[in-house]
């Protein structure tokens, strides 16, 4: 039942990581442009591209959110092993359970508050200084590649329990 | 609870649950969120969550990281470092310990367009590793320079490391670009010397190469148009006040696509992936400034920092022996942490003690990272290392560590002099900036 589980969760969340992920390379190259295409505005035409610091903010914001969640997929995310590489297998095993599951809980905490961010930000209509663009689907949208991670990490924590009850 | 006892615990927490595996940003955060709920209530703590997290990731000043990233991995396929090795290989190879002199200096030439050691080990580790097998170079000597040079990409601007310093601290990312050029230089050039001495006193480390006519020493030059063009391009333009950091790294990256395209050894698949691990890497990096970000906002509420300071200005020590036991530590660190956990989980406690003694920021970040540096090449953990003998195949980690021996101690006299003469660090930014 628990492995029917994980596998399910794994169907799901995992292409849909490695989906916004791609969006994410998308984002990094407007991220460059953006730059290029002010610097190239104030040299030649003497007027620069209007609210490019806004713009770099939004597209940053972007790019990271959409890639947390691939990169735990990935096992990027750094941890330090040097006092738990030597515990017994048994013990590792219990360990991975409860670390992933803390990781679920805390992005969970930090993906809801992202979200009632995102309300209390479009109940206030909240705009950028320059170009008036509209805040709330940006902080909508980290509050979701929070959310990502945070299941992320709770299929992980599933992982190994089943692994932990095959045992 | 007195606010020292509460920081005390919340950094205890954050310990345990680092060393218990638990991802280092979301340790950070985790500390910071319990230790907020202890100083100020659950309310703040959590308005701290979202808005920290939100406004780390969205920090115009910290867009300059990936834009580098992509630069040094754009570079690194552009096959810009076999033509950096090429020429430095063609001017000092045939002397002995010429290959690991010309593999040093090509991994300086490469650390100033790649700022990660990691990335520029592994691309001189393909490069330069079969020629100096070829010309019977031991492994220890061969696999110990390349470790060893890989890792002056940190300090060469453009470094990822200054840019994480310089959002922590708040300094400025241009005057910490500058003051690593001289320190860099005066390393690579201790480094080269002690290749010198040990292939004299031992010939069989490093055998002579080929020896080479002053036509094919001139005609080499041209492999290091491509390295030129993007460090005056980027360093240049910081310098000259043309762009800021994030705009340089742009115009970089922008660079080294331009250069793969004509020398046609960027391909659309290359670059997809090459943009893939550019953003898995920030994304990485992110989460440990963001959870970097929390535990901050936590400690501040404590004003630990501030006791810590005036207890240590209190003992009444000389400021250069607190200066030694902190790069000490970062040592200790650099042993088993990434360069990036090392400098998100420290600075927050100890930049400000440092600044309260006195010392320049801009020097304390040179010499923090010279010495984390350090400690990516030194057992037990040395990540360059562990990843320059996983490269090299059928080489004990054994070995790559007898290898680094000598540079190790070569870096740790480089720092020293560091700590010594302030204005090799100094002197290029006071230059930039003189009312800095």
């Amino acid at each position: 039942m628990l492995k029917k589980v994980v596998s399910g969760l794994k169907r799901v969340i995992y292409p849909v990581s490695q989906g916004t992920a791609i969006f994410g390379t998308v984002i990094l190259v407007i991220l460059v442009l953006i730059p290029i295409v002010d610097i190239t505005m104030r040299r030649f035409f003497t007027s620069p591209l209007p609210g490019a610091y806004e713009l770099s903010e939004f597209a940053l914001g972007l790019m990271i959110f959409t890639t947390l969640a691939y990169c735990a997929v990935r096992g990027m995310h750094i941890v330090v092993d040097i006092a738990t590489s030597r515990m017994p297998d048994h013990l590792k095993r219990i360990l991975d359970i409860v670390i992933y599951f803390l990781s679920f809980s805390m992005m969970g905490l930090v993906s809801w508050q992202l979200i009632h961010r995102a309300l209390m930000v479009k109940a206030d209509h909240e705009i950028s200084t320059i170009l008036y663009i509209p805040t709330f689907p940006f902080v909508l949208m980290a509050g979701i590649g929070c959310i990502l991670l945070a299941l992320v990490f709770l299929t992980l924590s599933l992982e190994k329990l089943s692994e932990a009850v095959k045992q | 609870m007195n606010l020292t006892e509460i920081a005390l615990i919340g950094i205890g927490i954050f310990l345990l649950l680092m060393f218990l595996k638990l991802p280092i940003g979301i340790s950070m955060i985790v500390a910071g969120f319990i230790g907020i709920c202890l100083t100020r209530g659950s309310n703040p703590a959590f308005t701290v969550l979202g808005s920290v997290t939100y406004r780390t990731a969205t920090s115009q000043y910290l867009s300059a990281l990936p834009l580098f990233i992509l630069m040094g991995m754009l570079a690194g396929k552009g096959g810009i470092s076999k033509g950096a090795f090429s020429t430095f290989q063609t001017w000092v190879g045939q002397i002995r310990g010429g290959l690991a002199m010309a593999t040093t200096c090509a991994c300086c030439a490469f650390g100033a367009v790649c700022g990660d050691s990691i990335a520029a080990a592994a691309t001189m580790c393909s490069v330069a590793l079969p020629e100096m097998r070829r010309y019977n170079y031991k492994d220890q000597i061969s696999l110990g320079v390349i470790s060893t040079g890989g890792n002056l990409g940190i300090i060469i601007p453009p470094s990822n490391a200054f840019i994480v310093y310089g959002f922590i601290t708040q300094v400025s990312i241009g005057s910490l670009f500058m003051a690593g050029i001289l320190p860099g230089l005066l390393i690579t050039l201790m480094i080269c010397a002690t290749i010198y001495f040990q292939a004299r006193f031992n010939p069989v480390l490093a055998p002579a190469g080929p020896e080479t006519t002053w036509g094919d020493k001139l005609k080499s030059i041209s492999g290091l148009w491509s390295i030129l063009i993007l460090f005056l391009v980027v360093m240049g333009g910081i310098y000259c006040g043309i762009f800021t950091p994030t705009e340089a790294g742009a115009v970089g990256a922008f660079a080294a696509f331009l250069i793969g395209i004509l020398t046609k050894k960027l391909t659309f698949r290359t670059f997809a992936h090459v943009l893939m691990d550019t953003v898995l890497t920030s994304t990485m990096i992110f989460l440990l400034i963001i959870g970097a970000m929390v535990l901050n906002s936590f400690l501040t509420t404590t004003e630990i920092t501030i006791t810590l300071g005036n207890f240590i200005q209190g003992l009444e020590v000389n400021p250069y022996f607190i200066l030694a036991a902190i790069l000490l530590l970062y040592l200790v660190l650099g042993f088993f942490m990434d360069i990036y956990a090392v400098l998100t989980v420290s600075l927050p406690i100890m930049f400000p003690i440092v600044t309260h003694l006195g010392f320049d920021p801009v020097l304390f970040g040179v010499l923090c990272i010279c010495t984390i540096m350090i400690g990516c090449i030194t057992p037990p953990v040395g990540v360059v290392t562990f990843a320059v003998a996983a490269m090299a195949k059928d080489v004990p980690i054994y070995t790559v560590f007898k290898g680094c021996t000598p540079y190790v101690i070569t870096m740790c006299i480089g720092l020293i002099i560091l700590v010594a003469i302030p204005q090799i660090s100094l002197a290029l930014p006071n230059m930039m900036l003189p009312y800095r």
